[in-house]
């Protein structure tokens, strides 16, 4: 046969069907502080605390940022978040609950950690560690098991301009209907 | 290969509603047109068209490294100086491609030629990997088509698998982006996605126009989030062009198509290729258009290096009479290459579009047109192979 064997749609469809995920699983070891790091005995207490300052120095800059307290605590919990200002007013964002190093083919990645946020709202009734995107990690401290993507957490930029793209498409646009940008 | 008339089937409108075809029709006029299907012999397949687009995608590969290492050649090309090292360092890095069509001439006997290259921006995706596909089966299943009908047809399972092969390498997540108004291409992207996910890479969309550029050079979506991977069904020479343009190479954006794809869909690699392998059967001959380059005689065809959909091309036939295709692309130099007409079935000039997935051939897709230039009004028809 010349052609696929089956074709299907996720998205695009009206009813989609749901297909599990195969995105390659790593290793990921999660802390609560410094001390639980060098207690765990996986790394020396300088790598323990460069993967602390690591994911603290990034923490402002990626948390997930709310303009409500109120909606902030809903999703993390009374008391648990702070407020910012990064040049967009006042804004929330949950406080650091922990913080997360993945290890790639079996070598720690403690220069690349990530802070962790406590989320009540991302595991159904219980509570569970969430990364800056909001992502599920895991419900405690400790070894676990997570997709790449949820290790390579999104980071975040102060966006100055938009509209910097898209205008060769329209000054270009009054040709044949403006339809496609394509080939 | 043969053009053959066939009932349509009856629900198709509900059900290209059904799985998320929203530019069958385009403006009133048609552009699925399944009133009519091409039929081909395996042997016209494998040795006409699959061999051949085979060997024409390594050869404009192999003419990659070539341009990157001379800079007369870069000129040739037009490619703006202030990008040529990013795109260098794109292809020294061996950043992954993901897909390309060939416009190929093709009667059913002789030599399939080669029109030209759509490896940046290519459209008609949906169409020819997915619609063509369901078709079959439908028209199948309902005994207007034998069991033994065949497609040429493995572009969906290639681009899944593609993204699967180069998912790891990839940041995630991967946007996906058109400009915001085409209805056309935002289908070609969903689909893409749909793909992508299929292979379980995490994604996003956002509209080529709300990409926002931040205070230390990096693209941002809507909520602020890095873009740290983006497919963009959008000229690299348009994005180039463009305010945001500077800010790419120190972005660190990773792009789908890759930077080093805008040299080969710049319509000079045409000209490259006839000048490395003159005479090749499936290249029509081509030049650049120089200063001295006199005015366009019959039986050529001017192209500029950077057009789209089959905008501002002039061909000229044998016998005199001139066709025209006008448009917005008259900022770039021109190429001439030799005239060979499409082939005409029941009055419809057809053009075959031969897709390559990463490096492999991997199906086709035709688009009829009613003049001699396939344009963005062209119709899609499907294909099946039947011996």
């Amino acid at each position: 046969m010349k052609r696929s064997s089956t074709v299907r749609l996720l998205l695009m469809s009206t009813a989609p069907v749901l297909l599990t995920a195969c995105e390659p699983q790593e290793e990921a070891v999660l802390y609560k502080d410094v001390a639980e790091c060098v207690a765990g005995a996986r790394l020396t207490e300088d790598q323990c605390k460069a993967a602390f300052d690591h994911a603290k120095a990034e923490h402002e800059r990626v948390a997930p940022r709310y303009t409500s307290q109120n909606d902030c605590e809903t999703d993390f919990g009374s008391g648990k978040c702070q407020a910012v200002n990064q040049g967009a007013g006042i804004q929330f964002i949950p406080l650091m609950a922990a913080y997360a190093l993945g290890y790639y083919a079996g070598r720690p990645n403690y220069y690349q950690s990530q802070p962790l946020y406590y989320s009540y709202t991302s595991y159904g009734s219980s509570g569970g560690f969430v990364n800056s995107g909001g992502q599920p990690v895991s419900r405690s401290t400790g070894s676990t098991t997570v997709s790449r993507s949820a290790m390579a957490a999104p980071t975040r930029a102060v966006t100055m301009s938009r509209s910097g793209f898209g205008s060769s498409s329209s000054a270009k646009g009054g040709w044949g209907g403006g339809r496609s940008s394509g080939s | 290969m043969r053009r053959i008339a066939i009932a349509e089937r009856a629900d198709w409108r509900d059900t290209a509603t059904r799985l998320g075809f929203r530019f069958h029709t385009i403006e009133g006029e048609p552009y699925w047109d399944e009133s009519a299907y091409y039929a081909f012999s395996l042997r016209q397949i494998e040795d006409d068209l699959e061999d051949p687009t085979a060997e024409l995608h390594q050869m404009a590969m192999d003419l990659v490294g070539d341009i990157l290492r001379s800079e007369s050649l870069m000129d040739q090309l037009a490619v703006p100086v202030a990008y040529r090292d990013w795109i260098a360092e794109s292809w020294r890095r061996g950043e992954p491609h993901l897909y390309g069509r060939m416009d190929l001439a093709y009667a059913g006997d002789g030599p399939a030629k080669l029109f030209e290259l759509n490896y940046d921006t290519p459209t008609s995706l949906y169409e020819a990997a997915f619609f063509q596909w369901v078709w079959l089966e439908q028209q199948k299943e309902r005994g207007l088509l034998p069991d033994a009908a065949d497609q040429y047809n493995l572009i969906q399972d290639l681009l899944v698998e593609t993204f699967a092969t180069i998912a790891p390498d990839l940041p995630k997540p991967l946007y996906f982006s058109a400009v915001r108004e085409s209805v056309e291409d935002q289908g070609t992207v969903a689909y893409l996605r749909d793909c992508a996910e299929q292979a379980g890479i995490a994604t996003r969309g956002i509209a080529i126009e709300d990409i926002g550029l931040s205070t230390d050079s990096r693209f941002t979506d809507l909520d602020d989030y890095v873009i740290e991977a983006l497919f963009k069904l959008y000229p690299l020479e348009f994005l180039f062009a463009e305010r945001f343009g500077p800010a790419l190479p120190r972005s660190g954006i990773r792009l789908i198509e890759p930077p080093w794809k805008t040299l080969l869909s710049n319509k000079g690699i045409l000209p490259l290729l006839w000048q490395k392998h003159p005479g090749h059967p499936n290249l029509l001959e081509a030049h650049f258009e120089t200063q001295t380059t006199p005015a366009l005689a019959p039986g050529w065809v001017r192209k500029p290096l950077y057009s789209r959909e089959g905008a501002n091309v002039t061909l000229i036939l044998p016998d005199g009479s001139q066709h025209v295709a006008s448009g917005p692309y008259d900022d770039s130099p021109w190429i001439r290459q030799a005239v060979h007409p499409l082939p005409q079935f029941d009055g419809n000039y057809a053009v075959i579009g031969s897709w390559v997935v990463a490096d492999r051939p991997a199906g086709i897709g035709i688009r009829e047109d009613s003049t001699l230039i396939t344009r963005d009004t062209s119709r899609f028809v499907p294909h099946v192979i039947l011996d």
